[in-house]
């Protein structure tokens, strides 16, 4: 088994960046990729969840007066601030690794332990915490969020290395009730930036880390580094043009269903 | 509209609904907890219109969709509590 990675990124258009994650779970769920691990940034955004509304759970009036980009993104969990000092990352696995327990479960069992080894390999002292969330000396540096649609095991995550945080703690809205549960007044106090734990280590570092990381943790053969297919190219394309530069995706919370006419182009790629 | 939230073990439960004559007229469940596959939340919200606000009938309901599904720190019972103090609020 090969593990394919790719460094594929459009900082300035997140919106492409994210209709991507939704085109490599499924261009893994119709085999037209090996497993892929993808490194990405955005310049300048707001990654809401799969089942939050953007006026519940971000500033818009700062979200403009910073000119950040909000997109939705096709799994739960809450909202991510995004600028190049956060590096996201994702895995997609074939469906049939999950042998002998759900596939959510070997998910947040199995794949969540790639970049909790990859920081302790460079020296962290890294956890898991409250299912999907990794810290460092308490402090959460990374969030991470999941989907098995697709027939594809998809899993990403966005860590922090030094991202800005005053943007980050302005732009969401945290709830007073989440505030209160964690026993804190913003989140800026949760959270932490990994190069303020450790400023000698690089982004290359990081990312050497993870793919040394997953290859053991899923017994990979080989490692190789890849472009974009064609195909994914095109899965993502529609995706962007259809789904994730729409308003009514990223404002209004819809459902995949609603795209009904993307998703009848999306089986036309994958069948073809 | 009646609008609460709960904080599950994980993520944040939040419903606003608005009801009519005894029974659900629209209902939205937002937030950032987990569920698998993500879709069953809006088949959950359709099959929840037009329902009679009890606590029986709901917990029915919720349960109908949510027991085929996976849900990653939170409960049917966290749903079923949201949905019934958001009725309650309005």
């Amino acid at each position: 088994m090969k593990l394919r990675v790719l460094m594929f990124e459009t900082p300035h258009d997140g919106y492409y960046n994210i209709a991507f994650e939704e085109a490599l779970a499924r261009a893994r769920g119709c085999n037209i990729i090996d497993d892929t691990l993808r490194f990405f940034r955005n310049k300048n955004a707001v990654i809401i969840g799969y089942f939050q509304k953007a006026e519940e759970e971000v500033n818009l009036d700062y979200l403009k007066k910073i000119d950040a980009q909000l997109i939705r993104r096709p799994t739960g969990g809450g909202a991510v601030y995004h600028d190049l000092g956060n590096l996201n990352y994702s895995i997609v696995v074939s469906y049939d690794r999950a042998k002998n327990m759900s596939p959510v479960d070997y998910i947040f069992s199995v794949l969540i332990n790639g970049p909790i080894n990859a920081l302790n390999s460079l020296g962290f002292d890294a956890r898991l915490e409250n299912i999907n969330d990794i810290v460092v000396n308490n402090r959460k540096v990374s969030g991470t969020a999941a989907s098995a649609s697709w027939n594809a095991l998809f899993f990403h995550g966005a860590m922090l290395l030094n991202t800005d945080m005053e943007k980050l703690s302005s732009v969401l809205k945290i709830s007073q009730k989440k505030l209160i549960d964690k026993g804190i007044n913003s989140v800026k106090y949760r959270v932490t930036n990994l190069f303020e734990i450790n400023n000698k280590i690089s982004i290359d570092d990081i990312i050497n880390s993870f793919v040394n990381s997953y290859k053991q943790l899923l017994n990979y053969d080989n490692v190789y580094y890849s472009i974009p297919s064609k195909k994914e190219i095109e899965i993502a394309g529609l995706l962007y043009e259809e789904k994730y530069t729409k308003y009514d995706w990223n404002y209004n919370r819809e459902s995949h269903s609603k795209f009904q006419r993307l998703e009848d182009q999306l089986k036309e790629v994958c069948k073809g | 509209m009646g609008i609460c939230e709960l904080k599950a073990k994980k993520g944040l439960i939040r419903v606003s609904s608005q009801q009519e004559g005894g029974k659900i007229k629209s209902i939205s469940i937002t937030g950032d907890f987990m569920v698998f596959p993500e879709d069953v939340i809006w088949e959950m919200e359709k099959g929840l219109i037009g329902l009679d606000i009890n606590e029986k009938s709901i917990k029915e309901a919720v349960k109908k969709y949510l027991s085929i599904a996976e849900l990653k720190g939170s409960t049917i019972d966290d749903f079923v509590e949201v949905i019934m103090c958001s009725l309650k609020g309005e």
